[in-house]
């Protein structure tokens, strides 16, 4: 479920953890080109292979990053929360989805359109510079944390 | 002539183990459980919060294990994962089998350093078993503000859930994340150092137990948020067998673990922990 109610979008993404102490110009720009979203607990944000138009902002609640592989129950492999941001493949070639996204509660995000950021981006290399330096912080700790789980650090010792 | 070992307290000897008679098994997991044992003779001296006893399978081994509870009547409780021969036999032990204990011995998580501070625990897995008797005394009241992270593999396999609710209700606040989980866990997914980095607070005191790779990243997530590396406390084993710092086996770089640990401060043994094969 979405929907586009009024609200200082402007002010929420200047307060969002993600966006902290960005160039308020930048701000300006990028709240422009984004939307209040709302997901009720157990709807998608996005499925794997989706074509990557938005990508989230969370403000409230949490959102599973979820696997499905035929023959095994859906696995939640990370959950992201407020102050978070899920989605950044459309940032490497506007890649679409790896993986679905679940509304793990009520959850409420700012919703950022992938084609005007990028078109953005490409007007402006110092926002490109800080919306790349933000999403790298994500990735590396998104790759920290898939390495420690992949070593299954509280199973048996091998 | 010296004598090579002074006995403690009750005049035990720190080397022998005095039965004990299995009261209580509570399954936490499919291969962990939690055993209440009664002293048949002595009492050892009661465990203080991280402190360990060296328990013996009669006929099989003896192994380290972190006390996981005491009480006023000498009984005590170890939390035991099945993983090898020793653990396995005491895993098997049903009420009314006789085990062997000998202990405690190591150092304690300093609680008293924790009275009116902000104090952060983390335990990974098992490594919960060791922070459980801290954490009853810290929820008891002292810290200013107690925050509880508890990493798992998966829902099924976190420990002491009725403790965790037990905590709650004190007013600790209490975080789960597993690695891997359905829809329907209500936690977070994710490993303990996501936590300790979403807090966005510094705390005063860290106590940190778990999987070594586990402590070290969320000790440095904990340090990144603004914690002393010098309050900042982790338990390390090595290979306990004598307990009274005699026979070597548990040492790492001039420290030996089974009396100078297994408790010991973050700043002490970060640089032994980065050499390979300590």
């Amino acid at each position: 479920m979405n929907d586009t109610r009024t609200g200082d979008i402007r002010q929420a993404l200047g307060e969002h953890d993600f966006f902290a102490a960005m160039d308020p110009r930048h701000l300006d720009t990028l709240a422009q080109m984004s939307r209040w979203s709302d997901h009720a607990a157990g709807s998608w944000l996005a499925c794997a292979g989706d074509a990557p138009d938005s990508f989230h902002a969370i403000v409230r609640g949490r959102v599973g990053i979820e696997i499905t592989a035929t023959g095994r129950a859906p696995l939640v492999v990370a959950t992201v929360h407020a102050g978070d941001v899920v989605g950044w493949s459309w940032f490497i070639g506007r890649q679409p989805w790896q993986f679905d996204v679940v509304a793990l509660d009520d959850v409420r995000s700012i919703a950022l359109d992938v084609n005007g950021v990028l078109d953005a981006c490409d007007r402006s290399d110092d926002l490109r510079d800080e919306i790349t330096t933000r999403l790298l912080r994500v990735v590396a700790d998104r790759l920290r944390s898939a390495r420690l789980q992949l070593v299954d650090l509280y199973g048996r010792a091998r | 002539m010296a004598a090579l070992v002074e006995p403690v307290v009750g005049g035990i000897d720190p080397l022998t183990p005095v039965p004990h008679r299995v009261v209580a098994v509570d399954r936490e997991t499919s291969d962990v459980v939690t055993l209440t044992l009664d002293p048949l003779s002595e009492v050892l001296v009661p465990a203080l919060p991280g402190q360990f006893v060296m328990v013996w399978a009669f006929g099989v081994g003896e192994i380290p294990v972190s006390v996981s509870g005491v009480d006023d009547a000498g009984r005590f409780a170890l939390t035991v994962r099945a993983v090898g021969p020793v653990s396995n036999a005491v895993v098997a032990a049903r009420p009314g089998d006789t085990l062997g204990a000998r202990g405690p011995y190591g150092t304690a998580w300093p609680i008293a350093d924790a009275k009116d501070r902000d104090v952060l625990v983390v335990a990974g897995g098992l490594g919960l078993a060791p922070l459980r008797t801290a954490i009853d005394e810290l929820g008891g009241g002292g810290p200013r503000r107690l925050t509880v992270v508890v990493g798992a593999r998966e829902p099924d396999q976190v420990l002491f859930t009725a403790d965790q609710r037990r905590w709650r209700d004190l007013g600790v606040d209490v975080q789960i994340t597993v690695d891997a989980a359905s829809w329907r866990w209500d936690g977070a997914v994710g490993t303990a150092t996501d936590v300790v980095a979403r807090l966005g607070a510094a705390h005063d005191i860290a106590f940190v137990c778990g999987p070594e790779l586990m402590m070290t990243s969320a000790a440095r997530a904990a340090i990144a948020q603004g914690t002393d590396p010098a309050n900042v406390w982790v338990s390390l084993e090595r290979n306990m067998h004598c307990g009274i710092a005699h026979c070597g086996r548990c040492q790492l770089g001039a420290l030996l673990l089974c009396r100078d640990g297994a408790v010991v401060r973050w700043d002490r043994v970060v640089e032994l922990l980065r050499e390979r094969g300590r």
